[in-house]
């Protein structure tokens, strides 16, 4: 499958490759691994991620993990945009960031049902279920 | 070397300068300026302090939040404004806005003209939406001495529309083109014809329902402690001047502490009256403020937080029965204005309080004439005491037992009658909508030729959904502000909503008949026959919910207006999962659904129960969401493409690829699943299920159980037949894991359950585990044989939540415990035989579809050689006769004695529901071949993707790997 001879600005953006080769060029450590440059954004995500599983306790706390996972995926997109000059990249972390948005803004008025009406925004307030 | 030549370079820079006489003295002024301002800083500080010493520690001192605005008054609201939130989500859009704004600069030289004026126009709608919000007052920050920022008059409005027909101008004149502007506002005025109008009517009616709910957000500050030891003190020290602004001060004190939602209970409010009593009859003077404070004691022992009647009545009697005791009320507009004031905080109340408004109001107008009647009033003059007392008595009766109409409806201006202007309109937009609901299938789906004809006849059916929640959203807008009552309008929308999920299944049924099967926006979008089917069957199931909810809906005591709309959203965009044909799609829509599943959950906040299922749920979703997203993007950076059928080419040519890449793909699968399983409640992300469908009201538990399931299975079967069929070995392994120990997971954890709920939601992981089984299998006949006991698993659940959602007990709540379907077979004996018949399916007794079902996933598992799991299968399937045999021995077998059963009242098409699905059960051994038939049509419209033929994409641009 090769890629179409593409000019911007007369500049050569792309050159006519193999997917592998592009892989292996523009992820120089992708062999078994991620590539150097989404190292950064990886920590972020995964940050994020255990983030969410230690502070589970707290729901601020754990907002704002969800926003560092989001964010972390939304990086990797654009990064993925700006480094391999695929403008894909950047569209879906736009649209991922509406929708990380959304999970906040709802995430918010579940924090202020949870205040108004539990009196807590501490999960360990929350266990009274079981069987 | 280089840090040291940093450093050198650093020094030069920053750090010399600041050393050399010259520099020293340029900076000499500013240092001594600084050095000025932080003494002079510290020296006010210090005044302040010195001076503003006092040792006034009273309530309102002591009372939290005192940043410049008034905390307003409830019983469990929070003690700070929803303004700070309605602030914090604007900055949030402006965020969104940024995010959009940036690369719309970045890429103008690619946009041209065409992206500058697009953006041009969204940013003018964001500045007219911005403009009608700060002319109505959003931003302004209302304090109690304020009045209440509003704005209507049919002047305002004409401004309105002013503004809609300049931008109606701007987004036609943005298409360079006339004829195709016209051509496109064409398509969207039929379209969506009733749209316009119903804005442009809710923006007559706005103003009101603004202002209802403005009002309604009452302001006065509270704090919650001590309340009883205050009135005590100010029992105590009397002031020897009766002066009236001393007693206004003073009540003004009181109303505070009266006002506070510190009263746990009615009693207090009892107590607080008998307190103002005492100073009315001190200060006569003060009438005015004592009426005012009389009344607003009223209106809030009326909160709605005081479930008890008997002592808000009591309450409300003691208040009044002071009221007129202590006869200070001389004059006929003492009267007018009491019952002014009750009317207004009445109508202020009015959303508030729970109950049929009317009524109490009527009983309130009762009393109080009760009173005026047992007590004789001493007016000044015979006459006017007659008179004054008739009048008064008739305003207040007749305004208080009236539905409240808009207070400020500048209609009568435009139209002389407003009555009929108003059923005229809605008449209109009534045949509008079924015009644009049943004139376009005939056309489009006909004529699907040309681009937009197309696009419009695949994708009509989301579209008509969209204009149909648009629709309702706007109507409901409308009459609220009409002072409907909340739960009459939750009903109507709900009904017009199922009878839209039905015409959309129709509709999706149509399609199917003529063929359709095409791509949209660049192959994000499919359709084929699978997708129809099964968003066929999403949407039916999605439309049993929400008909089956309408019991939930009316015995609720809150109002849950927005239920059946976001109930209907999460439909929506679990028919968008369904269709959709590209990873990013597919996340967003998932995600989408999710959202409203939270929303949906925490709709019943005031049960405990229910915000612990929504904060559980809400913490796996958003974990489960991250590990999708991220896997997602794994795929993404290897394949390069999201798209399924691009996926499943890449994976079956560039075998290098997959070799260098494999570990990262691994992953990205993984993580994917991982997710799946999650919403699906499958294995690894079993653990919420039990917790969150016990505490979930309901219809939501059912709503888990039908068509999230359904959705989110057949995106999982699309994905991996269509994306991921040549790298099965990646995801083999993970679908068989999670499957066996779903199985086992489920169905010992049903066995012990006493709780309906839970044993349904273990139930259900079992039955996932066995559809998971199937497609572990791989093969087109497991596929098949999924998809056919995913049809089953839904007629089944289909049958039992009838009878489950419907069934009430003596008190009036919902089964909680199997053991409350006692004496039921007794009672019901139809629906028991019924209910039978699908739990002996579910566990797979022969004669019985369920048999079946479970027959083929676990032949054709064997056929691929996968004993281990085919031993689990069979194991769990005979454990779970158990289990399901118990609740038929409880059904039949265990009486009732010395309790009331339940009771389960069904209409005709409840009953038709339990029968059709009892006996399609019944059905299936003789008429199981076309099924079956169909089904393989199905799964080959899927592998027709692993073809590569192009059969399904020939219409499909070539720009979908455009780089």
């Amino acid at each position: 499958m090769k890629n179409t001879h593409t000019t911007f600005n007369n500049e050569t953006l792309i050159i006519d490759l193999s997917l592998t080769e592009r892989f292996l060029i523009e992820m120089p450590s992708a062999n078994g691994g991620l590539p150097s440059w989404l190292i950064f954004s990886f920590f972020l995500f995964f940050f994020g991620l255990l983030g969410m599983i230690f502070n589970y306790k707290n729901f601020l706390v754990t907002m704002m993990s969800i926003e560092l996972m989001y964010l972390g995926a939304v990086t990797s997109f654009v990064l993925y945009g700006t480094v391999c000059h695929d403008s894909r990249g950047s569209i879906y972390g736009l649209l991922l960031l509406i929708l990380a948005a959304c999970e906040s803004a709802i995430g918010l008025g579940i924090l202020i049902v949870l205040y108004r009406f539990g009196r807590s925004i501490d999960f360990s307030a929350y266990q009274q279920l079981g069987g | 070397v280089d840090n040291i030549l940093l450093q050198i370079s650093f020094f030069d820079r920053v750090l010399y300068p600041l050393y050399s006489s010259y520099h020293a003295q340029t900076y000499y002024g500013l240092a001594l300026y600084l050095l000025l301002a932080a003494s002079l800083c510290g020296l006010l500080a210090a005044l302040a302090y010195l001076f503003s010493l006092s040792s006034v520690q009273d309530s309102e001192k002591r009372s939290e939040y005192e940043c410049g605005f008034e905390p307003f008054d409830s019983a469990t609201r929070l003690p700070f404004d929803v303004h700070f939130y309605l602030v914090g989500i604007l900055f949030l859009i402006f965020d969104v806005e940024i995010a959009l704004l940036f690369p719309w600069v970045l890429g103008l030289r690619i946009s041209g003209w065409f992206g500058f004026y697009l953006m041009l126009g969204f940013i003018l709608l964001l500045a007219i939406g911005f403009l009608y919000e700060w002319k109505r007052g959003a931003l302004i920050w209302p304090s109690r001495q304020q009045e209440l920022p509003y704005v209507t008059g049919i002047e305002k409005n004409s401004k309105e529309l002013f503004s809609l027909v300049l931008l109606a101008i701007t987004a036609a004149e943005t298409f360079s083109n006339l004829a195709r502007a016209t051509y496109i506002l064409a398509i969207l005025f039929v379209h969506f014809a009733p749209g316009p109008i119903l804005y442009l009517g809710a923006l007559f009616r706005s103003s009101s329902s603004k202002q209802l709910s403005l009002l309604n957000r009452r302001k006065v500050p509270g704090s919650p402690s001590n309340l009883t030891h205050d009135i005590e003190k100010l029992k105590l020290c009397t002031p020897k001047k009766t002066d009236a602004k001393v007693v206004i001060n003073r009540m003004n004190w009181t109303k505070l502490k009266l006002n506070a939602w510190s009263y746990k209970t009615a009693m207090d409010y009892v107590n607080a009256a008998k307190f103002v009593e005492t100073e009315l009859t001190r200060y006569k003077k003060a009438i005015n403020t004592v009426i005012n404070q009389t009344v607003r004691l009223a209106a809030v022992c009326r909160n709605k937080y005081f479930r008890n009647e008997k002592l808000i009545e009591q309450a409300e009697q003691t208040v009044f029965k002071n009221l007129v005791d202590t006869k200070i009320i001389h004059t006929y507009q003492d009267i007018v204005k009491i019952y002014k004031g009750l009317y207004h905080k009445i109508r202020n109340n009015k959303i508030n309080r729970k109950g049929s408004n009317s009524q109490s109001n009527l009983k309130l107008a009762k009393m109080i004439t009760q009173y005026l009647q047992l007590k004789h009033l001493h007016f000044p003059h015979k006459k006017t005491n007659i008179l004054a007392k008739e009048r008064a008595l008739q305003t207040g009766i007749i305004r208080l037992t009236q539905r409240q109409k808009p207070p400020v409806l500048r209609l009568k201006k435009v139209v002389r009658n407003p009555k009929a202007a108003v059923s005229t309109f809605k008449k209109q937009v009534k045949q509008a909508s079924v015009r644009s609901l049943f004139f376009y299938p005939i056309v489009h789906v006909t004529s699907a030729e040309s681009y937009p004809f197309q696009f419009l006849g695949t994708f009509l059916p989301e579209l008509t959904l969209t204009a149909m929640l648009a629709i309702v959203l706007t109507l409901l807008a409308v009459e609220l502000g009409q002072g409907r009552s909340k739960k009459d309008l939750a009903l109507e929308s709900l009904v017009s909503l199922r009878q839209g999920l039905t015409f959309i299944a129709a509709l999706y049924f149509l399609q199917l008949c003529y063929g359709i099967a095409t791509p949209l926006f660049n192959g994000y979008v499919l359709t084929s026959p699978y997708t129809l089917v099964l968003k066929m069957l999403t949407v039916l199931s999605g439309r049993f919910i929400l008909s089956s909810s309408e019991g939930y809906l009316h015995h609720h005591p809150r109002h849950l207006l927005e239920y059946p709309v976001v109930m209907t959203l999460a439909v929506l965009f679990m028919l968008l999962l369904v269709g959709a044909g590209h990873l990013i799609s597919a996340f967003l829509a998932l995600v989408g659904f999710s959202l409203n599943l939270y929303v949906l959950i925490l709709f019943d906040a005031t049960s405990a129960v229910a915000r612990e299922a929504g904060i559980k749920y809400f913490y796996l979703s958003t974990i489960s969401s991250g590990l999708m997203l991220y896997g997602t993007f794994l795929l993404f950076l290897v394949l390069g493409s999201g798209h399924f059928f691009e996926i499943g080419q890449i994976l079956a040519t560039e075998t290098e690829l997959i070799a260098a890449a494999s570990n990262l793909l691994q992953l990205g699968l993984t993580f994917l699943l991982i997710g799946l399983f999650f919403k699906l409640s499958a294995f690894p992300g079993h653990l919420w299920a039990a917790e969150v469908y016990e505490g979930s009201p309901d219809p939501i538990t059912a709503f888990f159980m039908l068509p999230v399931k359904v959705a989110v299975l057949a995106f999982l079967l699309q994905l991996l037949t269509t994306a991921f069929e040549p790298a099965t070995t990646m995801w083999q392994p993970l679908i068989m894991t999670s499957s066996a120990f779903s199985l086992m997971w489920g169905c010992l954890a049903a066995l012990a359950e006493k709780k309906v709920k839970r044993f349904l939601a273990y139930a259900s992981i079992n039955q996932i585990g066995f559809l998971l089984l199937g497609i572990a299998s791989g093969s087109f006949e497991g596929h098949r044989a999924t998809l056919l006991y995913l049809l089953l698993y839904a007629i089944m659940n289909v049958g039992f939540l009838v009878v489950f959602l419907h069934a009430r007990r003596p008190d009036g709540t919902s089964l909680l415990y199997i053991t409350d379907f006692r004496g039921f077979g007794q009672q019901y004996k139809q629906y028991s035989w019924s209910i039978a018949m699908i739990l002996l399916s579910m566990a797979g007794i022969p004669p019985l579809a369920g048999f079946f079902g479970k027959y083929y996933l676990l032949l054709h598992a064997q056929e691929q050689e996968l004993y281990g799991l085919v031993i689990v299968g069979l194991a769990t399937s005979l454990v779970s006769t158990y289990y399901y045999l118990r609740i038929i021995k409880v059904l039949w077998f265990e009486g009732a004695i010395g309790m009331t059963p339940v009771s389960c009242e069904l209409t005709w098409q409840n009953r038709l529901t339990l029968q059709l699905s009892e006996w399609s059960l019944w059905l299936f051994i003789i008429y199981s071949a076309p099924v079956i038939y169909g089904l393989d049509n199905l799964i080959s419209s899927l592998i027709v993707f692993n073809d590569f033929s192009g059969a399904y994409f020939n219409l499909m641009p070539n720009t979908a790997r455009a780089q």
